[in-house]
C-alpha cells in the first residue's frame, strides 16, 4: 500500500529525513518509536501533505501513485488519515458539519452519493460511542474547548467516520491518562482489518501493551536503525535508547 | 493629489440655500441652531490628513460631493422587502425622509416613536427641550453639517418601567445618485428600568453614490437596558459619517452591535460615557473591506465614574487593495476608581494589498482599575488550513471557511435572531463558497 523508499528531506536546508525505507501492507500495524528529533513527526506530517518540507531525494508511492504530487486533501479522498499530535482548535466551525463535508467529498471522490442526513446522524452516533465521545461534543466548534485527552479521542472518532484505508497516528497517545489510552486504544484496534493499514508514531512503548504492532521500527537521526517485531519494543522499554549513537538523540524535535 | 482640495466655504452659498428649504426654517430657535452649525462648519474647514482623527482617510474626496440636500425618491416597498426584519415594528426613511407608508408601527404600550420633521412641525418647542437633553458641540467639520442640516430621524422615546418585547428597526435607504448629502438624525432615549432593543439600519441601492451623515445620541436612564444595532450596508460608490453618542446613567446597560459592510468611505465615530456608577457597556463590531473600499472606527469609552465595566471586541477582514482603521480609546477619569475596561481589535488581513491601521489606547487617571487593551493582525492560521485539508475539504474551500469562521464569532453575538440570521446570510453570501460554508457553521 505505502512505499517508501531513500526518502532525504530537509526543512529550511537542514536534513530531518536522511534516508528512510519502509514498507507497508494492507492490513498491517506499524509502531515507529525513537527519541525526540528524530523525525518521527515530520515523517507523519510529511505523508499527510503539509507544506514547508524539501523532499531532496527519494519517493512515496501510494497505492500506485506518487503520493507527493497530491494536495493533502486529494490523499484524504485516497485514503490517508492523519491523526495529529496537536489537533487544531477551530472555532466557528462545527465539529460534525465538518466530518460531513469530509466524508462527502470522500464519497465524491469515489462516485458515490452523498450521505442523507439521517444516515450520517446515525454514523456518527455509533462511532463517538466506540470512543466513549459525549455527544455534546458533536454540536461544538472543531476541539475548540476540548481537554487533551478530548481532543484526541476527537481525531480516533474521526478517523472511525472517515475510514481511511492508511491511518497514521501521530503521537496520539502522549499525554493521555490510563483511562483515556484505553479508550483510544480500544477504538483503533476495533478499526483494524485486513484492508487497512495503521502507522502508530510514539514515544511510549505503553501503547504497544493494548495495540500489538505487526512491526517496530526504531527511528532515530532521521534513519529506521532497527525494525523488528513487538519483541523490540519491549527491549527498549527495558533498555531505552541509549543503545543509539549517543549524538543522535538530542536534537530539539523540528516538525 | 490631484484634485483641487475643496475648501468648505466653498460649499457656502448652496448650503445657505439648501438651509433655506429645509423643514421648521422659520422657527426661530431651530434656525439659530442650523446657522450656528454652518458657521462652525466654515470655521473649522474640511478635516486632512494632517488632523489625527482623519489620518488615513482621503476625505479630499468625500468634499467632491454636491452640497445639496438629496430629495425624497419614490420607492415602492417590494424594493426593500429583502431588507425587512420578521417581528420587528419598522420605521422607513427614505434618502433621509420619514415615509410612512413604508412604516409599519404597532401600537407598542411604553414606545413613543416619532420622527422629527414631524415634531418640529407640530411642537417645536417640546422638541427644542428635548434635543437639548443631548446638545454637544460639533467636533469637526462633517459633524457640523450634520448638524447645520437637521431635517429628519427618529425620535424614540421609551417610557419608564417599559419592557418593550418587540424590536424596532429602522430602516435607512439611499437611493441618491446625484453626490447629494443626506442628514439623518435620531434620538433614543431610554427610560428609568427600561427594556429595548433597537436595529438601525442603512442600505444603499447599487447606483447610489450620496453622502449619508447620520448621528444617533442616546441617553439611557437608571437602570435601563438598551440593545442596539447598526449595520451599515451602503454601496460602493457611497460615503457613509456616522456619530453615535451614547451616555449612561447609574446601573443601565448599553450593548452595543456596530457592523460595517458597505461604503466607499465609511466612518462611524462612537463617543460612549459611563456617566452614572455601575453602569456597564458591551460592544461587539464588526468591519468587512474589499476592493479600494475605507472603513474606518473611531470609538472612545469614557469612564467618568467608579464600578462602571466595558468591553469591546471589534473584528475586521480586509480584502482587496481596502484599507481600514480602528482607533478605540479608553479613558478613565481620576475619580472612575475600580473601573473595569477590557478592549480587543482583531484583524484579518485576506491580500497583500489590503491595510489596516489599529490603535487601542489608554488613558488612565485613576489609579485603582482594571484595563486592558490589545490588538492583533493577521493572516489565515496555516495550521488551521491543513488540518481542513486533512479531513478532505480543499484548500480553497478551507480558506473561506476559515474567514467564515473568524467573522462568525461576532455575528453569533448578535441576539436578535431575525438580525443575526439575515447578517450571517448577507455575509456568507459575499465570500466564494457561500454555499459550502452554510452547511459548515
Amino acid at each position: 500500500m505505502l512505499s517508501i523508499k531513500d526518502l532525504h528531506v530537509s526543512i529550511d536546508g537542514k536534513p530531518i529525513l536522511k534516508g528512510i525505507n519502509l514498507e507497508v501492507k494492507a492490513g498491517e500495524v506499524h509502531a515507529i518509536m525513537g527519541p525526540n528529533g528524530s523525525g518521527k513527526s515530520t515523517l507523519s506530517q510529511l505523508l499527510a501533505g503539509r507544506s514547508g518540507y524539501t523532499v531532496d531525494s527519494g519517493s512515496v508511492t501510494y497505492k500506485d501513485q506518487d503520493l507527493l504530487e497530491l494536495a493533502p486533501e486529494e490523499r484524504s479522498w485516497e485514503g490517508v488519515f492523519l491523526a495529529f499530535q496537536y489537533p487544531v482548535e477551530i472555532p466557528g466551525v462545527n465539529n460534525t458539519y465538518l466530518l460531513r463535508a469530509g466524508l462527502n467529498a470522500i464519497r465524491k471522490h469515489r462516485g458515490e452519493a452523498e450521505i442523507n442526513a439521517v444516515d450520517f446522524l446515525k454514523l456518527v452516533r455509533e462511532k463517538a460511542k466506540l470512543v466513549e465521545l459525549d455527544e455534546s461534543f458533536l454540536s461544538r466548534s472543531v476541539n475548540q474547548g476540548f481537554s487533551g485527552g478530548e481532543k484526541k479521542r476527537n481525531e480516533i472518532f474521526q478517523m472511525a467516520v472517515l475510514e481511511p484505508a492508511l491511518a497514521i497516528l501521530d503521537e496520539t497517545d502522549s499525554g493521555l491518562d490510563i483511562d483515556a489510552l484505553r479508550i483510544v486504544a480500544e477504538g483503533i484496534n476495533k478499526l483494524r482489518n485486513e484492508d487497512r493499514a495503521f502507522i502508530l508514531i510514539t514515544h511510549y512503548q505503553r501503547l504497544l501493551d493494548y495495540i500489538e504492532p505487526d512491526f517496530v521500527h526504531v527511528l532515530a537521526d532521521g534513519q529506521i536503525q532497527r525494525s523488528g517485531d513487538k519483541s523490540l519494543a519491549l527491549e527498549l522499554e527495558r533498555e531505552g535508547y541509549s543503545w543509539l549513537d549517543s549524538d543522535t538523540g538530542s536534537e530539539t524535535d523540528a516538525a | 493629489m490631484s484634485a483641487a482640495l475643496n475648501q468648505t466655504s466653498d460649499w457656502h452659498p448652496q448650503l445657505a440655500t439648501a438651509l433655506d428649504t429645509l423643514p421648521g426654517n422659520n422657527i426661530g430657535w431651530l434656525a439659530q441652531r442650523r446657522d450656528k452649525a454652518l458657521n462652525q462648519f466654515l470655521e473649522l474647514g474640511f478635516p486632512t490628513r494632517k488632523t489625527e482623527a482623519w489620518k488615513y482617510v482621503a476625505t479630499h474626496s468625500i468634499a467632491q460631493i454636491t452640497p445639496v440636500l438629496s430629495q425624497n425618491a419614490i420607492i415602492d416597498s417590494a424594493q426593500i422587502a429583502q431588507w425587512r426584519l420578521d417581528g420587528c415594528d419598522e420605521l422607513v426613511f427614505v434618502d433621509g425622509i420619514y415615509h410612512q407608508s413604508l412604516s409599519s408601527v404597532t401600537d407598542n404600550a411604553g414606545l413613543e416613536i416619532k420622527n422629527l420633521a414631524e415634531l418640529l412641525k407640530n411642537s417645536p418647542d417640546e422638541t427644542k427641550a428635548l434635543l437639548s437633553q443631548l446638545d454637544h458641540k460639533a467636533h469637526d467639520a462633517f459633524d457640523a453639517l450634520n448638524q447645520a442640516l437637521l431635517r429628519d430621524g427618529a425620535v424614540i422615546t421609551i417610557a419608564d418601567d417599559a419592557l418593550i418585547e418587540r424590536p424596532l428597526h429602522c430602516l435607512f435607504v439611499s437611493t441618491n445618485t446625484s453626490k447629494a448629502i443626506t442628514p439623518i438624525n435620531n434620538w433614543i432615549f431610554a427610560g428609568k428600568n427600561s427594556q429595548c432593543s433597537i436595529v438601525e439600519t442603512y442600505i444603499g441601492d447599487d447606483e447610489s453614490n450620496s453622502l449619508t451623515s447620520a448621528r444617533t445620541n442616546i441617553k439611557l436612564a437608571a437602570n435601563s437596558e438598551l440593545n442596539h444595532y447598526r449595520c451599515q450596508r451602503e454601496s460602493k460608490q457611497a460615503y457613509h459619517l456616522a456619530e453615535l453618542q451614547v451616555e449612561l446613567a447609574r446601573d443601565s446597560r448599553y450593548n452595543a452591535y456596530p457592523i460595517a459592510l458597505g461604503g466607499a468611505i465609511a466612518r462611524v465615530n462612537v463617543q460612549i460615557t459611563l456617566a452614572g456608577q455601575n453602569a456597564e457597556c458591551t460592544v461587539n463590531g464588526l468591519y468587512l473591506t474589499k476592493d479600494k473600499q475605507v472603513s474606518d472606527h473611531h470609538i472612545k469609552m469614557h469612564h467618568a465614574v467608579p464600578h462602571c465595566n466595558s468591553n469591546q471586541l471589534f473584528k475586521g477582514v480586509m480584502d482587496g487593495a481596502s484599507r481600514a482603521i480602528f482607533n478605540g480609546l479608553i479613558l478613565v477619569d481620576k475619580d472612575a476608581q475600580k473601573t473595569q475596561a477590557d478592549l480587543s481589535n482583531r484583524n484579518l488581513l485576506l491580500s497583500k494589498l489590503a491595510d489596516i491601521n489599529t490603535k487601542p489606547e489608554l488613558e488612565i487617571y485613576a489609579d485603582d482599575v482594571k484595563c486592558s487593551h490589545g490588538a492583533t493582525i493577521g493572516q489565515l492560521d496555516e495550521k488551521s488550513i491543513f488540518y481542513l485539508q486533512s479531513r478532505g475539504i480543499s484548500r480553497e474551500q478551507a480558506e473561506h471557511l476559515l474567514t467564515y469562521a473568524f467573522i462568525n464569532d461576532v455575528v453569533n453575538r448578535i441576539k436578535l435572531a431575525s438580525l443575526r440570521q439575515k447578517i450571517a446570510s448577507l455575509i456568507i453570501g459575499q465570500l466564494p463558497d457561500s454555499e459550502f460554508i452554510s452547511e459548515l457553521v
